[in-house]
């Protein structure tokens, strides 16, 4: 179930009521029970994939806390076995694809197709995590299968997270933490409300304008197919980052407090900075458990700049199988490879040099975030197209009464969102108080309400990875 | 606790309350809009009272000529064509003329991707099927479309969703009030251009069927037997397809006349006489119009026998 849908909206009340109403003991119990149902509403058999990875997981720490001294081997087995189904749904296809096309053999698994369980690549890397964190002695391990289960499947995070660590959930389940905090809730409906704005007004009317542009690739030119890349990053962001707030404000409800994934991406200056600001979970876990792991940066300089490669490569091939995907992974690590080659942290950081180069790391992620939406020869033809059909700052996409008044609300959507991202950047006290919070939040809903996109399905683009 | 029950209370309060100041305001600005396609909306549902009337997405807006249809059978002819309308929008449209009078023939130009496939995503129907305050059967159409819309609807905004700044731009004349607009017929003027290194390829369609719109589909013929006519305009040099069996048989069924142009020899393979491959120009548009003539008028002398 969507959480942009109606169906969750209503629902939503009720689950945070009844899961205050019970006692303390029987909460996790509940969460789970709630959590399964809501992943079954998307594909009821992709529950017996979550179950795998969630008692595989389970089975594994238990090994891995009983004989300490051999937890290696019991570590890398149980990370083996969770990752089992990623590697299938996720990998298993495309490489049979590569291997089969090259050899040119045809056999029955060439006829089979099938669909990512919903959120398997983000609960994956939850449950790695938490057999690292277990084996390392960062965290103790859930008490019992059912607390185990419940982090999991934890169904604010699971479609598509954020990838939520043991440390940061798991402890708030286990210390039945989880009491109602009015501040907190209120925080919570506050980034709901935002969160819902960011994905219905501003991810869903960009939506309409690069569908439109992509619809007809070869009869656009070159400034309306700019124009649409940058949209898509701007679609991709509100989307994204609309969905991790609403699964924030839905945890917060429930009164269990989780780290921000994004922090205003859209103002970050290089890319290192991009990635401390964009979808920060899998950042971090990416440092936590692959960079740090290679070595990070205490080796030589070259050594850690092959980890940086690999690191983002992952991320690349996390993200999908797939050429793009690895070229996408690698053109972010090169990138970052040369901001420490210049000392780019070092540079100055005045207004006059921070917004262009501000912009000029925006157009240069939106550049990359091609890769995300077509295939590598479909994203140089588009960035031939950029540079071979300019013909002035001029639209050609259809222009009628409906799409112009779409671009409106494309704009001034974008102003809000960027407004308000600006003033929590810079003034976050700027009318913080609570009257004018009701006031603002208020308007927001009505401004959902009245320029919500509420018919294109809905779904979250990162579902799909 | 209590701070954030008063809190939330006074939230609601201020979203109920604003969500009624300009849900009423939009109602009012949307009945008084006269111009574009909110204009063509409210005009279409209270004041057209054509014998004939053209049904259909912007290939019928585009492509059929009220004049030489009132010209060849001596009735008045609207063309009530809507740009990105499927045929649940066009069976509301429909219903809502018919709450007024009945038209003695309804000429439906079907399009594949709006009112046979599935698509992953839907094309603007709801959002002037929300606005049809006047419309009976809105709450049992958009429940069929989704069963929550009918909680959706309790909002006063709602029914005008995204429509906001289109009202505000319809306060002017736009490209509908072109004095070449013809009862409702929009035309077009430019031509077809065709780069020497374009290979065209004809529009892909997939064969899921979508249930919604078949359902509605079915509904039409059935309703408006005798006096309808389900039409496929030419499309661009495009093959002969076997994916209108469906429809035909349905027609079949149900007595109700149904004409295949998709691939006419002459219109579809002249670029001269496209806009572009899924519209024709003015010339392409009169001249499919003097072809589907006799079909009209045979359905016309039917419809009097009887």
């Amino acid at each position: 179930m969507s959480y942009n849908s109606l169906t969750f909206i209503l629902s939503l009340p009720a689950i945070v009521l009844g899961y205050h109403a019970l006692p303390a003991r029987w909460r996790n119990a509940a969460l789970l029970a709630v959590s399964a149902a809501l992943y079954m509403l998307w594909w009821p058999a992709g529950i017996v994939v979550m179950a795998w990875v969630t008692l595989t997981s389970y089975v594994g720490i238990g090994r891995i806390v009983r004989g300490r001294e051999s937890s290696r081997g019991a570590m890398w087995l149980t990370i083996a076995l969770t990752a089992l189904p990623l590697l299938c749904f996720k990998y298993l296809l495309p490489l049979n694809d590569a291997i089969t096309g090259w050899l040119n053999i045809d056999w029955w698994l060439n006829r089979h197709r099938w669909l990512i369980p919903v959120g398997l690549s983000f609960y994956t890397l939850q449950a790695i995590a938490l057999v690292v964190d277990v084996r390392s002695g960062r965290i103790r391990p859930a008490s019992s299968l059912i607390s185990h289960a419940a982090f999991m499947s934890f169904f604010p995070v699971t479609a598509s997270g954020p990838i939520v660590r043991g440390q940061e959930l798991l402890v708030q389940l286990e210390e039945r933490k989880s009491r109602f905090d009015p501040d907190l809730a209120w925080q919570g409906v506050r980034w709901l409300i935002w969160g819902m704005f960011m994905k219905v007004v501003v991810a869903e009317s960009f939506a309409l304008f690069v569908h439109a542009v992509e619809q007809r690739i070869d009869t656009q030119n070159g400034f309306t197919l700019l124009l649409s890349t940058l949209c898509y990053t701007i679609q991709l962001y509100a989307d994204f980052a609309g969905y991790s707030l609403m699964a924030l404000g839905t945890s917060a409800l429930l009164g269990i407090k989780l780290r921000h994934n994004f922090w205003h991406p859209l103002f970050s200056v290089g890319i290192r900075d991009f990635w401390r600001r964009w979808h920060i979970s899998l950042s971090t876990w990416l440092r936590d458990y692959i960079y740090i792991p290679l070595g990070g940066s205490r080796c030589t300089p070259w050594r850690s700049r092959l980890n940086v490669m690999a690191t983002f490569v992952f991320s690349g091939l996390w993200h999908g199988a797939g050429m793009a995907y690895l070229l996408w992974g690698a053109m972010h690590g090169l990138w970052v490879v040369v901001e420490r080659l210049v000392h780019f942290d070092r540079w100055p950081r005045h207004w006059m040099v921070r917004v262009p180069l501000c912009l000029a790391t925006f157009v240069l992620v939106a550049i990359l975030f091609m890769l995300f939406s077509h295939d590598v020869p479909t994203t140089l033809h588009i960035i031939g197209r950029f540079f071979g059909h300019w013909d002035g700052l001029r639209l050609t996409v259809t222009q009628s009464v409906s799409t112009v008044s779409r671009e409106w609300t494309m704009v001034a959507a974008l102003a809000l969102m960027l407004s308000k991202e600006a003033r929590d950047e810079w003034a976050p006290t700027l009318l913080s108080g609570r009257l004018a919070q009701i006031l603002f939040y208020a308007c927001v809903v009505l401004l959902t309400l009245t320029f919500g996109v509420f018919d294109r399905g809905g779904q979250f683009i990162y579902m799909h990875f | 606790m209590k701070k954030f029950i008063y809190t939330l209370l006074s939230l609601l309060m201020l979203v109920v309350l604003g969500d009624w100041a300009v849900g009423s305001w939009l109602r009012h600005a949307f009945a008084h809009t006269s111009h574009d396609e909110i204009g063509r909306l409210n005009y279409i549902s209270d004041s057209v009272t054509a014998d004939i009337v053209v049904l259909g997405s912007s290939r019928a807006l585009h492509h059929y000529v009220p004049s030489i249809i009132t010209d060849s059978t001596g009735l008045t002819c609207y063309n009530c064509g809507f740009e990105n309308e499927g045929i649940v929008f066009h069976y509301a449209l429909l219903r809502q003329l018919q709450q007024r009078y009945r038209p003695r023939l309804v000429i439906y130009e079907l399009t594949y991707d709006y009112d046979i496939q599935f698509l992953t995503w839907r094309p603007a129907s709801l959002k002037h099927i929300h606005a049809m305050a006047g419309l009976q059967c809105r709450d049992s159409i958009l429940a069929s479309v989704d069963p929550w819309e009918r909680v959706s609807m309790l909002s006063h905004i709602y029914p005008y969703n995204s429509l906001a700044f289109a009202i505000q731009a319809s306060q002017a004349p736009t490209t509908y009030d072109r004095p070449e607009v013809d009862n409702g017929y929009i035309p077009q003027f430019k031509h077809m251009e065709l780069a020497t290194d374009w290979q065209f390829q004809p529009q892909k369609h997939n064969e899921q069927v979508d249930s919604l719109k078949l359902g509605y589909l079915t509904k039409l013929i059935a309703e408006n037997a005798g006096h309808l006519l389900i039409v496929v305009s030419p499309r661009y040099l495009s093959p002969e397809d076997d994916i209108y069996g469906q429809v035909e048989e349905l027609c079949r069924m149900h007595g109700v006349p149904f004409v295949c142009m998709v691939s006419d020899p002459v219109i579809s393979r002249d670029p001269s006489l496209w806009e572009d491959d899924g519209h024709l120009n003015h010339t392409g548009a009169q001249a499919f119009t003097r072809q589907l003539v006799p079909h009209i008028k045979e359905i016309l002398t039917q419809n009097i026998e009887k």
